[in-house]
């Protein structure tokens, strides 16, 4: 993944011989990659457009859960806004990057107005206080009929495959939202490499400690949020050009929960396990579901304890694991 | 004009949320842990309840048994399942309680099915009016429940053995141990305590509401915010914040024509962000006076 | 002999903080442990109560207790003052003190013994219904040592109770172990950097460094040693 979550180095004349054949690896993971959506069915690339979209989301709150250690019950709200103000840009003619700057503006606007006051509080409190993002979007969403199509939601056709392309429209939109993804991971890893990072570390490890060391702990609290509240509006963007639809179920708090949740499984601090832990949202539901239809909520909580129970570092972390297990008994 | 009635009104829902709110603060004073499944551990009491009383047991008698039920219920799940995170990550914790959640809804939905049932009432469906208000007796008998409960509590934790080894363990566990505490066997007796004041809440509620496996959900949200308001380790706090949740939202969901009902959930939510950004610490907290 | 350790290797993770400590304490007797920070004396002394990663052989009063938990180890009858007193900071002292007392039976003996701990420390006493959280450190200091008293340990570990107070209310937590030793027969095992002040209590000492004991005799003979004179008097 990247550079700091790297195994220890190997010795120097091994990586230095490994290094072309890592590059090698690289060229053929991303051509495996591009070439998936065209033999998948379409019902495939939904799924996986799902999970690069949540995965966003989860990536976003990983900045303000996982590496600034704010607990937030939110994210979800963030979503729904970006989701809604696509669809409100879509259905009223705009371009998709038009949309995109709406969802994203709005998104990081509220993200700073809430952010201000709530990163007084501590824990527990801040947590619940983000909680009442979902409560109050809910009904605000059933209310406002003119602008979200009330409890019925809205549908907009977002974008379709344009001809020159070739591709159905399934295929399209998982390689648009796989662009903006990967844009989006790019984006939040160089973010976090340096400063902020490191600022966001120290709130975490003790918040008294840290400023005490000269780090602007408030300024840095709003930022993490403010970095969440962005991802949550492209990962809404995303989940219009997923979907096309758009309804208040997006902005429950069942869903702010099943985010934190996610990140969990998934790993904090690590940008792979924010896509693991989406692809566990998106794709257990589905597998258990298919094991036992009427007890799919019982085995999806049985998954998630045992995934706690036997790797509290999340999938990523169970993989690094793996992964240097592996690679001593190679080196052996 | 705010009615003597709605005041009533809101000291008889604020009681119930009174009640999980202490389930929360018990088990965040013993663990330094917010548990998300207590209101659905709390609905899965109610579902035994109805269970008993379907078996043709005396109402009180199915609520007495319902209750020791839940306190081996809430013991069991911190011995088996929470046991394994405490001290770990708090996030970790936390989300595993929300998969303790998922898998006691799932649990109700496999055991009694997801169809609505009704639980009967603890107390006579007489009215009794008093200042001009009229409350019925299972009003009465919620608040006086609530308030027995908290001196009994009270007096447990201030007079008895038991009472101070827990909160030897919960104010600092590694000397409890010293000491010669059993501290897991005290964290143990606490979540199942936590459980039992839970299934308390749960069957004061059960007979106004209809039984689903998400019941307890919103009642959820206004216990959590009850707690937090409270200042998280103080029982009393948490049962005057309830109470104050209970009475504004009763106020401003009866006086406000914009609240309606899909809004009220939010209400206390507001006054909780309004009172923490006055007074972060909440209303009764003690101020952690953090070292570096 | 009442504490019988040997070979003890003991640290935190992979870390490796004791490695292989000889000591005992006799019935009655009273040792110090010295040391400067980082040198291993609170590990020493976690390691004996369990609360750290350990090998090689703990006996207390004959009865091995390397593989013992905590709680267990504390029932046998060690109290450990552990550092930075550990006070119970929401309970009141008295309540402090109570519990300290609550694996015994013997409830009545419990109030003369909260008696006694006032009357040993007559701080503690005016500030009874104080929460731990309001007091001083030198009070907190004593109520630590009695709420361990309470318990009726039969042999008392005791982290650096010099740390972080005056000089003046060093001299009477001090005092008050010299009036434990003598009245009581208190066996005591002490971790200290105020060499000074903790051989003028003990009949024999230690010398820890870098979690080797360098040096061990009767505590006249290491107060004359120059080595220590040097590192530890100040001489």
């Amino acid at each position: 993944m990247t550079a700091t979550e790297r195994a220890p180095a190997a010795p120097a004349t091994l990586s230095a011989r490994a290094r072309p054949l890592r590059w090698v690896a690289y060229v053929v993971v991303a051509v495996a990659l591009l070439a998936i959506p065209q033999f998948a069915s379409p019902y495939t690339n939904l799924q996986l457009t799902l999970i690069l979209v949540y995965g966003v989301a989860i990536l976003g709150l990983d900045v303000l859960v996982g590496r600034a250690g704010q607990v937030s019950l939110g994210q979800s709200a963030f979503l729904g806004l970006g989701a809604y103000a696509a669809a409100y840009a879509f259905g009223h003619g705009w371009g998709p990057v038009a949309a995109l700057a709406l969802a994203v503006a709005l998104a990081g606007v509220v993200a700073v107005l809430v952010a201000i006051p709530a990163v007084r509080l501590r824990g527990f409190a801040f947590g619940i206080i983000t909680l009442a993002l979902p409560a109050f979007a809910v009904p605000l969403a059933n209310r406002l009929v003119d602008l979200t199509g009330g409890s019925q939601g809205v549908a907009v056709v977002a974008t379709t495959a344009p001809e020159w392309t070739g591709q159905a429209d399934d295929q399209w939109r998982l390689y648009l939202v796989g662009v903006v993804a990967a844009v989006v991971f790019w984006l939040v890893h160089n973010l976090l490499d340096g400063r902020l990072g490191r600022a966001l570390a120290a709130i975490r490890v003790n918040e008294a400690m840290a400023a005490a060391n000269g780090v602007a702990v408030h300024r840095n609290k709003v930022l993490a949020f403010t970095v969440a509240g962005l991802c949550g509006g492209v990962a809404g963007w995303l989940y219009l050009i997923a979907v096309q639809f758009v309804s208040p179920a997006i902005l429950q708090l069942n869903l702010a929960v099943s985010l934190l949740v996610a990140l969990v499984v998934g790993g904090t601090r690590s940008l792979l396990g924010a896509l693991l832990g989406a692809a566990f949202f998106v794709l257990v539901p589905n597998v258990t579901d298919n094991i036992s239809p009427g007890r799919s909520y019982l085995v999806n909580g049985i998954c998630l304890l045992v995934v706690l129970f036997f790797f509290p570092r999340g999938l990523a972390g169970a993989l690094r694991r793996l992964l240097t297990w592996t690679r001593h008994r190679v080196a052996r | 004009m705010i009615a003597v009635q709605q005041i009533v009104d809101g000291i008889t829902a604020g009681s119930i949320y009174a009640a999980l709110a202490l389930a929360l603060v018990l088990v965040y004073r013993s663990t330094g842990l917010v548990n998300f499944a207590q209101g659905q551990m709390a609905a899965v009491s109610v579902y035994i309840g109805w269970s008993l009383v379907e078996t043709g047991l005396p109402v009180w008698l199915a609520v007495v048994l319902t209750l020791l039920i839940s306190l081996v219920i809430g013991a069991l799940t911190e011995r088996l399942l929470i046991r394994r995170f405490e001290g770990q990550e708090p996030l970790v914790a936390i989300v595993a309680t929300v998969a303790v959640l998922i898998c006691f809804n799932g649990l109700i939905n496999l055991v009694w099915g997801g169809s609505v049932r009704a639980f009967p009432s603890l107390f006579p469906d007489d009215v009794v009016s008093f200042l001009g208000a009229r409350a019925t007796w299972g009003d009465v008998g919620t608040v006086a429940v609530l308030v027995g409960t908290v001196v009994i509590l009270q007096l447990f934790f201030l007079r008895t053995r038991l009472g101070l080894a827990l909160r030897t363990a919960a104010d600092n566990p590694s000397s409890a141990r010293l000491l010669g505490l059993p501290v897991g066997s005290l964290l143990l007796v606490g979540w199942g305590l936590a459980a039992l004041l839970g299934g308390l809440a749960g069957c004061l509620v059960a007979p106004s509401v209809p039984l689903q496996p998400n019941m307890m959900d919103t009642i959820l949200v206004y216990a959590l915010a009850a707690a937090v308001l409270g200042g998280l380790d103080s029982p009393l706090g948490a049962v005057v914040a309830a109470w104050l949740i209970g009475i504004v939202e009763t106020v401003a969901g009866a006086n406000i024509d914009v609240i309606g009902s899909d809004l009220r959930i939010a209400v206390p939510l507001a006054l909780l962000a309004l009172i923490l950004l006055v007074r972060p610490q909440g209303l009764f907290g003690h101020r952690d006076v953090e070292r570096l | 002999m009442m504490l019988e350790v040997a070979g003890l290797r003991a640290g935190y993770g992979a870390a490796e903080v004791l490695h292989g400590i000889d000591l005992t304490v006799a019935e009655g007797g009273a040792t110090a442990v010295l040391g400067a920070n980082g040198a291993g004396k609170t590990t020493l002394l976690r390691a004996i109560t369990g609360g750290v990663r350990r090998s090689g052989r703990i006996a207390f009063a004959g009865t091995d207790i390397t593989a013992q938990r905590t709680d267990q180890i504390a029932r046998l009858g060690i109290g450990h003052v552990p550092q930075g007193r550990g006070t119970l900071n929401r309970l009141s002292v008295r309540d402090n003190l109570l519990a300290g007392a609550l694996l015994r039976r013997d409830r009545r003996e419990v109030k003369s013994d909260v008696a006694e701990c006032l009357q040993l420390f007559p701080r503690l006493g005016e500030r009874i219904d104080a929460s731990a959280a309001a007091l001083s450190g030198g009070e907190q200091q004593m109520l630590a040592i009695a709420r361990a008293l309470m318990s009726r340990p039969r042999l008392l570990l005791l982290d650096e109770p010099s740390l972080g107070l005056a000089p003046r209310v060093t001299a009477e937590v001090f005092a008050a172990l010299h009036r434990l030793r003598t009245e009581r027969g208190l066996t005591l095992l002490l971790v200290e950097q105020n060499a000074r002040i903790a051989l003028d209590l003990v009949d024999d000492a230690a010398v820890v460094e870098a979690g080797r004991l360098t040096l061990t005799g009767p505590a006249a003979e290491i107060a004359g040693d120059d080595g220590v004179r040097r590192a530890y008097l100040g001489v």
